[in-house]
């Protein structure tokens, strides 16, 4: 039923192929990468984009082709399961605060603020300062400190639709309250949380690829957009491939999962007629 | 006596001070008769309601009373005991199909939660089953709602739903609830108080919602199953004309209170309150 209305939205259409697409050439990477991405080659070093290199080598000779399809599939990786925790968390908690109200909504949104009070890339910083970089860390960080804005979604819709009377229908037959909040509400609440998802991942793409950049996430030599870019600061002057590339990477990426979620959000909001 | 109110005093607690919905409202019901609750919107006839199964919203307290039911009294179960006996002793039909349903569950799915949640639980003391079931249902419906399995307990949906009228069962049980008339839906809640056969119905107007052929029907519907599974209800209703033809004895309540209490054939013939006069004056009449 949902369908029909996101096959009209050109806007969620077109999201929808780019994410598509992307996924697929994250998850062929090695059978379409040109060059294992971690070669080292001192022959071929900071070459401009030609026949055998169609992105260019980086500092290390490494093609940068092969280094950025790999590093779609860190991108995605960080995205899906850093918001995956996320959802989780801000779905439970939402669910419980819009459930029951009261003294459980208080804390809950009392925790809420001052989570949101946290800026979100400094703790990841000082996270990482204490513990040390790595993939893993990235993803729970992340994971941990975005799940405000899910939380906040849920409650709301819990907030209305605890007072409808399926849920009073559904008491009647003896069902409790876990059963009720799991069973019943949720998957009538689900819609925001689907665009939630898509614009948080489109977030943590961004985080990660920021903290590859400073160093803080993923290691070289591993490929991550981000730290593609870090040497291609160094040497910005001689090879614009280096910077360029992964730029556009992350553009495009971020601009679909974007366009995905609005597109998503419109086919999904009964207000708008299409 | 199935059930007996006694003295029931309900009230909601708000900003603006104590409201009494009930104010001392006591009945009995005896096992397989019907009683009517007739009054105007705002009577307290579905707080009455509520709060035998106590499902009050959380401004309302049940200040007083007793509420025995077989026996027992209810106002001293624990939350537990309580939804235990809901859907599976007493069983409740709402006023408004659609948003009793979950749109987002097929009816079949709806009705057969009904059963799981009922399915290996102890029944009230040692109750004789034998007599609430109908020729109809098959002989291992008895163990119906303790420990069956979930083919059988699909079958027995599919059943259930031929025997309210939507056939065939098996088929319209992945039906949602979008897609059925008011009628059908329902229907539907009919046969999802009737799934663990509970001894006692409450419906809360229930064709209120409906225009006036398709009330025939369920009505009609209604009494065929409490003849055939030996059923005690509580017909709440604000209709005189539903009460004439369908219950044996009325309260009619105003203002949270029982002001009049009688068979029906006494009500229609003597009634003895001025309210019940009033009552029964508004109904137009073709002659006048």
């Amino acid at each position: 039923m949902l369908w029909k209305r996101f096959k009209k939205n050109k806007l969620a259409i077109a999201g929808g192929i780019l994410v598509f697409l992307l996924f697929a050439i994250a998850i062929l990477a090695p059978l379409i990468s040109p060059y294992d991405p971690n070669t080292i080659d001192m022959d071929n070093v900071l070459l401009s984009p030609n026949s055998h290199h169609i992105l260019g080598t980086d500092d290390l000779g490494r093609d940068v082709l092969s280094r950025m399809l790999f590093g779609a599939r860190i991108s995605l990786a960080v995205g899906f399961v850093a918001i995956g925790i996320a959802t989780l968390i801000g779905i439970i908690l939402g669910a419980f605060a819009g459930f029951y109200e009261g003294f459980i909504d208080s804390a809950i949104m009392r925790f809420v603020d001052i989570m949101l009070s946290i800026p979100t890339f400094f703790l990841l910083l000082t996270v990482i300062a204490l513990v040390g970089p790595g993939l893993s860390i990235v993803m729970i960080v992340i994971g941990l400190t975005s799940w405000m804005s899910v939380a906040r979604l849920v409650r709301a819709e819990f907030l209305t639709l605890k007072n409808r009377e399926f849920v009073l229908a559904a008491r009647s037959i003896g069902a409790s309250d876990l059963r009720i909040i799991f069973k019943h509400i949720l998957p009538n609440a689900m819609s925001p949380v689907y665009v939630s998802f898509i614009l948080g991942v489109a977030g943590a793409i961004l985080m990660e690829s920021g903290l590859s950049f400073l160093g803080f996430g993923v290691q070289p030599p591993t490929p991550s957009w981000g730290n593609i870019l870090t040497a291609g600061r160094e040497y910005i002057e001689v090879a614009w491939w280096l910077i360029l590339f992964p730029g556009l990477a992350i553009l495009i990426t971020t601009l679909s999962y974007y366009i995905l979620g609005e597109g998503i959000r419109q086919a999904l909001d009964p207000k708008l007629k299409t | 006596m199935l059930l007996e109110v006694r003295n029931l005093h309900t009230s909601f607690f708000t900003d603006s001070g104590e409201t009494k919905a009930v104010n001392g409202v006591s009945f009995s019901l005896e096992k397989g008769k019907t009683l009517g609750l007739v009054g105007e919107s705002g009577s307290g006839k579905t707080v009455t309601a509520l709060s035998i199964i106590r499902l009050l919203s959380p401004s309302a307290k049940i200040l007083q009373g007793k509420i025995i039911y077989k026996g027992k009294d209810l106002l001293l179960y624990s939350e537990e005991e309580m939804r235990r006996i809901r859907g599976r002793e007493i069983a409740f039909i709402f006023q408004e199909p659609m948003s009793a349903l979950n749109p987002v569950f097929t009816i079949g799915e709806q009705i057969l939660e009904a059963v799981k949640l009922h399915k290996k639980v102890e029944p009230l003391g040692s109750i004789n089953r034998g007599s609430l079931l109908s020729r109809n249902l098959n002989a291992k419906s008895r163990d119906f709602c303790e420990g069956i399995k979930t083919k059988e307990a699909v079958e027995e949906v599919a059943n259930l739903l031929d025997k309210v009228g939507i056939c065939p069962g098996k088929e319209r049980m992945k039906d949602y609830p979008h897609s059925l008339s008011g009628g059908m839906r329902q229907r539907v809640l009919i046969a999802m108080a009737l799934a663990c056969s509970p001894s006692l119905i409450i419906a809360d107007e229930p064709t209120t919602a409906l225009d006036v052929t398709i009330q025939a029907e369920i009505l009609e519907l209604i009494d065929k199953l409490k003849a055939e599974n030996s059923l005690t209800m509580l017909l709440i209703t604000h209709d005189l004309g539903v009460v004439a033809e369908h219950v044996d004895n009325v309260a009619i309540m105003r203002k949270g209170e029982i002001v009049e209490y009688a068979s029906v054939e006494d009500l229609f013939s003597e009634p003895k309150h001025p309210y019940t006069k009033m009552l029964l004056d508004s109904i137009p009449r073709i002659e006048e």
